[in-house]
């Protein structure tokens, strides 16, 4: 299958947005700041919390999805969450579970969980009564409907949910590492950039959060949707 | 000869809106029965019940002797949309059905129904880059695939130009030939079921009931235009017609 254009295009995209994640870091070489470390740890805390958003996200879909009842009494319930900012989950979290590793986690986890669970539920919901039906009449049952029928049928709408929840995720961690002052991740050393006067380094920060939020999204969700959406014809 | 479907004293009601009032028939292994009846009349959910999709309020309704509870796969699906899996091959969607059967097995069966139906040169295609008439195809190739005695057809070709329709219509009975199905049909089209049908039932405008039943007796193959064909287009076009007031 020939590639179309919005494909080369993203291509080109993300070959120019590598180049410039290099550029960047050899600027960072000439004024001596090093933050592959603390990339590494905010990455780590990240995939922690996300991938665990994505797990109970599904189980908490499929389950939801499983009734109409279930439904209608579950959903005002998720919105209502859906529309909490997670940052203000913090100060709660602070006290619950101190400052450390777990309140990060669980931060990225809430930041991006109920935004998942939504999305996948709202697909499942929406998927073509008829497509069902007719696997129904073929014999498929709970789990092989739901893995073999419901996910591939409501791609649109899982993706839909792990963007927004990289996206979703990735704010939560920043803004949980300034609160919890644990000594490293990106958050952190922007807080603590502000206390030296350091612009520099805060604008750099900056950058590097914005791009590697843009970049997580691209990559994962690249080979994602290349594998699955654009290969079925979905709009 | 039992019959393989029988409805005893159906009754469906939609909340308290009478929607099939009182009808009883019976289908005999290899017929080929067409359903006739204006819009709304409960066609659709007659076959829906028929596939265990919906249950009757009241009546019995028996398929090879036993009462229908929920879908199993005694029946192929034929939908008017196709209801196709987009993220399946055309080899992949034929192949959906068959279980318990070994990958080279799948692919055996699936590529001789696919091959069935004119489809090979597209056989790893996905849904998406087919006309409708080449997704019908598909959707006929998949109900066929795991042999289920009975194939429920929910005016299938519906959603074809009259073209291809013409044309699907002789591919379907080029490609029942061989298979002894009992095939349920339903239908607006007056043409379409007396090209295709051993037997014809109208049904009235809702709360319907069965107003004329018809066995189409012509030998050898039907032409649009032959004096037996018109003779019983005609006599079921008035008995439609009165059902929904077009004036003859």
């Amino acid at each position: 299958m020939s590639k179309s254009n919005a494909e080369r295009r993203n291509l080109i995209f993300s070959i120019i947005l590598t180049f410039l994640v290099f550029f960047f870091g050899i600027i960072l070489k000439i004024y001596n700041i090093n933050l592959a470390l603390d990339i590494l740890i905010s990455l780590k805390r990240m995939v922690i919390g996300y991938i665990l958003a994505v797990f109970l996200g599904f189980v908490t879909a499929i389950i939801l999805s499983l009734s109409k009842y279930v439904y209608y009494s579950f959903k005002p319930i998720l919105s209502f969450l859906l529309s909490i900012p997670t940052i203000t989950w913090v100060p709660f979290l602070l006290i619950i579970s101190g400052i450390s590793e777990k309140t990060i986690v669980i931060s990225i986890f809430l930041g991006s969980y109920f935004a998942i669970t939504f999305n996948l539920l709202e697909g499942f919901r929406n998927v073509n009564k008829d497509i069902i039906k007719a696997s129904k009449i073929m014999g498929y049952k709970l789990f092989n409907l739901y893995i073999k029928v419901y996910i591939p049928a409501s791609m649109n709408n899982i993706l839909v949910g792990l963007k927004l929840g990289i996206s979703y995720s990735w704010r939560a961690l920043v803004g949980a590492e300034m609160i919890v002052a644990i000594n490293s991740g990106l958050g952190r050393i922007l807080f603590v950039s502000r206390q030296s006067y350091n612009l520099k380094l805060m604008l750099i920060l900056l950058f590097f959060i914005g791009i590697f939020g843009y970049i997580l999204n691209r990559l994962i969700i690249y080979f994602i949707e290349y594998q699955t959406i654009s290969k079925w014809g979905y709009k | 000869m039992d019959s393989i479907i029988i409805c005893n004293n159906i009754i469906k009601k939609f909340e308290n809106l009478l929607i099939i009032n009182n009808v009883s028939f019976s289908v005999d292994p290899g017929e080929f029965l067409v359903l006739l009846g204006p819009s709304g009349c409960g066609k659709s959910t007659f076959l829906n019940m028929i596939a265990g999709f919906e249950r009757p309020t009241s009546g019995d309704m028996l398929v090879m002797n036993n009462k229908v509870t929920k879908p199993n796969r005694n029946y192929g699906f034929v939908f008017q949309d196709y209801a196709l899996f987009p993220w399946l091959t055309v080899l992949g969607n034929v192949e959906s059905g068959l279980f318990n059967k070994t990958k080279k097995e799948k692919k055996e069966i699936a590529e001789y129904y696919v091959n069935l139906v004119g489809l090979n040169e597209f056989k790893n295609e996905y849904p998406y880059k087919l006309s409708g008439g080449m997704k019908q195809r598909v959707s006929i190739a998949r109900a066929l695939a795991y042999d289920p005695p009975i194939l429920l057809m929910d005016e299938p070709f519906g959603a074809l130009d009259a073209q291809t329709r013409k044309v699907m219509q002789q591919e379907l009975l080029r490609i029942l030939k061989d298979f002894k199905k009992t095939i349920v049909f339903v239908t607006h089209s007056v043409v379409e079921a007396v090209y295709l049908a051993s037997r014809v039932i109208v049904l009235s405008k809702r709360p319907s009931n069965i107003i004329y039943e018809e066995h189409i007796d012509i030998e050898g193959e039907r032409h649009f235009t032959g004096d037996k064909f018109n003779f019983y287009r005609e006599k079921i076009l008035h008995y439609l017609n009165h059902e929904t007031g077009v004036r003859e």
